[in-house]
């Protein structure tokens, strides 16, 4: 049912950061109710911090448990390094993911 | 290029922390004392404020309390600078959220780590 | 980090129960390399987990003791009661350290050098490691790889102190190799998310050549603001002589890795096992953190090769309640789904009924199965108490087992531990003579206390038998009646005055000597054990002994019952204290209508209706049945309007609500759906005899 939706694609800014957390989880909130399909973007994303991250987690979980889809793409190296840094990678960077959208 | 204020009271401190820090390819911002880092901090967002404790008008512990209370800058990191007979200070400092702190006295070497334990390289 | 000091320390207790139990036997067997070699592998592996947990003043006791015997494990030195004696003190000093807050301070150094005096007196000489430097071998010559395992939990509201914590964990990075795993169950979603807050847990696994001061100084401002252990895993290894070496290479230079291994030791190993489990988390990290299992893995197959150990899997006991609960609610289901299909004629359906029936029950009886320990365990720690407090005593006294194999629901086991130190304590204290007033009396010198489990229906008798000085009737009545336990005139029967010394308030302060008054009194004994939902029964022989009996529950979470009714309302009656079912006839009503009794087995027994007790009403239905009883106040008649048969069934807590209830033991759910109550005959029965002798 939900599949079939287009899905919502979400521009991450530069920086994702603790400064900015509180607005992203706003919109976060907000996208969820959409009830969509969620793609994260981001390709513009330079420095990302640990509270960005979680966020992104959680988020992830929040679609898990409304069976939407989600997906990031686009990811640049130094965000890559750091969701590795953090161990997260195995969570935030599926493999095929990005085939799949 | 990242951005650091420095808050001394005493000008050798600052000069000399100054130069490190350049040297080190960071931007450096000066305050004298508490009032004027808070000044400071109304229109820059620095990333990261190296404070002493013991300043006339306004001491670091109050700058810290301020920054932790401020909406801007509650999340950016605070090194206070003490000296190693402190112990005292550094424990307040940490309970009312400081990141960490530079013993003096210091070399180019040890801020320099210190600051890339804090900001990351 | 506190979740598995906790864990260290329930193992370090479990640890120090064996080898109490192998010192013991060593006693007897000082010859045995067997036994020999197994307590210097408890004191072995007690260091090891101590060091990683920090415990330096074990540590550094436990290696003392260690090296002492492992002179023995070689041959240099031999088994003697002084070292046995020695061993087991030195036992009870790391079980002190262990439960004080902190494992140094100067009374626990000051014991441990006391003992470590003892030791070398023993042995001439005792290499004692605290006079060399910490962390051995020191830091400058550590130019080798060692591998850390680093436990991480960052305080929710870490971000408030400015901590960038990328920047730590790549200062991490930098010391080595460095495995991350991210424990991400805390991670709510969005809904219960708060931003500003901090959910994860990191394990990290570093190969570096950094001294263990160097990894923990990466963490040195967040010290405050989170839990943190480090652990050297494996120190840098000089013997293989090579420079330098990566992580993997050690890995299979000392033939560690193996599929197999990894999965085992993920299984067998508490700590990181369990958090996977937990969270499902199962990452690239498996190989590293899997090292780290490796040593216990190794550890525990060396046990298994000597035969001692079964391969079990170690479970938290609430896992284990919470499968009870589903597979109480699945039976329940499951009985309802068979009285619908019998509704139906369809024989699909039936078979199908029938099926998930029998596996059900299977389920059921291997879910209970779990939980269902032996005895002896419980038993073999008596050993230790009955030893000390015979030489507190001056008393000589055998302690005999028997039955050990006797299982017991877990939780039952647990909370039995006290009312038996309690009960042997009482037997040795108050019940076996002096060895010379025994020898005066003609028994032997030693004194038998023996404990002695075993089945009995649904219930297990455990039995504390003495062959001491017996129970002095009229003694007992005599105090109870000056207490004002007992009236002048009420007459009792020999197990009513034994049991008076149950009773709180009949032992005095002034007689409980050193070694049965540790706080709590006999009355407790009691109360634990009906709380259990079990009795008590005392018999006593003068100058014989007496032997007190505890008859308790198999399980506390499933019945055997009989199922009754009363109007529309259903009733459990606990089979075990079943005796029989008659039907009360009317003859009988009429006959004895004021007194209500009944014959049974050719003596009047007393009846009460329940129909009274919880209807309130006082038409009697045109028949009734009798079920009779047997309960701690006698036997008793229950009158129910109909018996409707066995019933087996998972007992469901009463909710607060029912919290005042007092004739009611719990509920079940019947497979209709309806509610039945268990009775509580003993509460019943009292409140009868009251009304009883009220009314005469």
């Amino acid at each position: 049912m939900t599949r079939k939706k287009k899905p919502i694609v979400v521009n991450l800014p530069d920086e994702f950061q603790i400064h900015a957390v509180n607005d992203r989880f706003q919109e976060f909130l907000q996208i969820l109710e959409e009830e969509r399909p969620v793609v994260i973007d981001m390709s513009l994303v330079n420095s990302v911090d640990y509270a960005g991250l979680q966020l992104l987690y959680s988020l992830m979980r929040s679609c898990e448990e409304k069976e939407l889809d989600f997906i990031i793409t686009n990811v640049t190296p130094p965000v890559i390094q750091k969701i590795a840094l953090c161990g997260l990678s195995g969570d935030l960077l599926k493999e095929g993911i990005n085939g799949s959208v | 290029m990242k951005q650091i204020l420095i808050v001394d009271d005493s000008r050798t401190v600052r000069d000399s922390l100054k130069f490190f820090l350049r040297e080190g390819g960071y931007e450096v911002l000066e305050g004298s004392d508490g009032v004027e880092a808070l000044d400071v901090l109304k229109t820059a967002r620095p990333n990261l404020i190296i404070t002493d404790v013991n300043m006339p008008n306004m001491d670091g512990l109050t700058l810290l309390e301020n920054v932790r209370n401020s909406p801007e800058h509650k999340f950016t990191p605070v090194l206070v600078l003490t000296t190693e007979s402190q112990q005292s200070i550094m424990e307040r400092g940490k309970s009312l959220g400081a990141t960490g702190w530079i013993v003096k006295p210091f070399d180019s070497q040890k801020v320099l780590a210190v600051i890339k334990k804090v900001l990351g390289g | 980090m506190d979740q598995f000091k906790q864990v260290f320390i329930e193992e370090a207790e479990e640890l120090l129960g064996t080898l109490e139990d192998h010192l013991l036997n060593l006693e007897d067997a000082p010859e045995d390399r067997e036994l020999i070699d197994a307590v210097f592998r408890v004191m072995h592996t007690i260091k090891g987990s101590a060091a990683m947990f920090d415990f330096k003043g074990i540590v550094d006791f436990t290696h003392v003791v260690e090296s002492v015997l492992d002179q023995v494990r070689g041959g240099d030195l031999s088994v003697t009661r002084e070292l046995i004696e020695l061993t087991l003190q030195s036992r009870d000093h790391i079980h002190e350290m262990l439960s004080a807050p902190s494992d140094i301070t100067p009374e626990s150094e000051s014991r441990s050098r006391e003992l470590i005096g003892e030791f070398e007196k023993l042995t001439g000489r005792v290499e004692d490691k605290r006079n060399k430097p910490p962390a051995a071998g020191g830091e400058e010559e550590e130019s080798f790889f060692s591998l850390y395992r680093i436990l991480f939990i960052p305080d929710r509201d870490i971000f408030f102190s400015g901590t960038n914590l990328i920047a730590l964990l790549e200062e991490l990075q930098e010391l080595g190799e460095c495995s991350t795993i991210a424990y991400t169950s805390e991670i709510p979603s969005l809904s219960g998310y708060n931003p500003e807050t901090s959910y994860i847990r990191w394990e990290f696994f570093l190969t570096t050549k950094a001294s263990l001061n160097e990894v923990k100084d990466v963490f040195i401002f967040v010290e405050s603001s989170c839990q943190l252990e480090v652990t050297l895993l494996v120190e840098g290894d000089r013997e293989e002589g090579e420079g330098e070496k990566r992580l993997g290479e050690i890995l299979i230079s000392r033939g560690l890795i193996t599929p197999d291994d990894l999965t085992g030791a993920l299984k067998a190993q508490k700590p990181v096992g369990q958090i996977m489990m937990e969270n499902g988390l199962i990452s690239r990290s498996d190989v590293e953190s899997a090292l780290y299992q490796q040593k216990t893995e190794r550890k525990l197959r060396e046990k298994q090769g000597s035969g001692e150990r079964e391969n079990t899997i170690r479970v938290k006991s609430e896992k284990l309640d919470s499968l009870v609960d589903s597979v109480g609610e699945l039976v329940t289901a499951q009985a309802r789904l068979s009285q619908i299909s019998s509704q139906y004629d369809d024989p699909s359906l039936n078979a199908l009924a029938e099926l998930i029936e029998r596996l059900s029950t299977e389920l059921r009886d291997n879910a209970m199965g779990l939980r269902m320990v032996p005895i002896g365990t419980t038993f073999s720690r008596f050993k230790r108490l009955v030893r000390d407090l015979s030489n507190t005593l001056g008393k000589e006294i055998i302690l005999e087992t028997k039955g050990g194999e006797t299982e017991l629901d877990k939780s039952v086991i647990d909370k039995l531990n006290d009312p038996l130190v309690h009960l042997i304590r009482n037997s040795i204290d108050h019940g076996i003579e002096c060895p010379q007033a025994r020898l005066e009396a003609g028994k032997r010198r030693e004194g038998t206390v023996s404990l002695i489990a075993d089945y009995s229906g649904a219930n297990v008798v455990i039995q504390i038998r003495d062959d001491g000085a017996g129970l002095n009737k009229e003694r007992i009545l005599s105090k109870a009646r000056e207490k004002g336990l007992v009236g002048v005139d009420e007459v009792l029967t020999e197990n009513e005055i034994f049991k008076l010394i149950l009773q709180p308030g009949f032992s005095t302060a002034k007689e409980v000597t050193d070694v049965s008054g540790r706080g709590v009194g006999m009355d407790v004994v009691s109360k634990e054990i009906e709380s259990l939902g079990g009795s008590i029964f005392i018999t006593s022989t003068s100058g014989k002994g007496s032997t007190i009996s505890l008859s308790l529950p198999l399980t506390l979470a499933i019945i055997e019952g009989l199922l009754v009714r009363i109007g529309d309302e259903k009733f459990v009656i606990p089979l075990a204290s079943v005796q029989a079912c008659l039907e009360l006839s009317r003859e009988e009503r009429e006959l004895h209508r004021e007194k209500r009794l009944f014959e049974f087995r050719g003596s009047m027994v007393p009846y009460i209706r329940l129909r009274e007790l919880f209807l309130d009403r006082r038409d009697l239905p045109l028949r009734e049945h009798l079920v009779v009883t047997q309960t701690e106040n006698g036997i008793f008649g229950i009158v129910v309007d109909e018996v409707i048969g066995d019933y087996q069934t998972v007992i469901k807590n009463l909710g607060r609500l029912y919290k005042n209830l007092q004739l009611i033991t719990g509920a079940t759910i019947l497979g209709d759906g309806t509610m039945a109550l268990i009775l509580d005959l003993n509460k019943i029965t009292a409140l009868a005899k009251v009304e009883s002798s009220a009314g005469i």
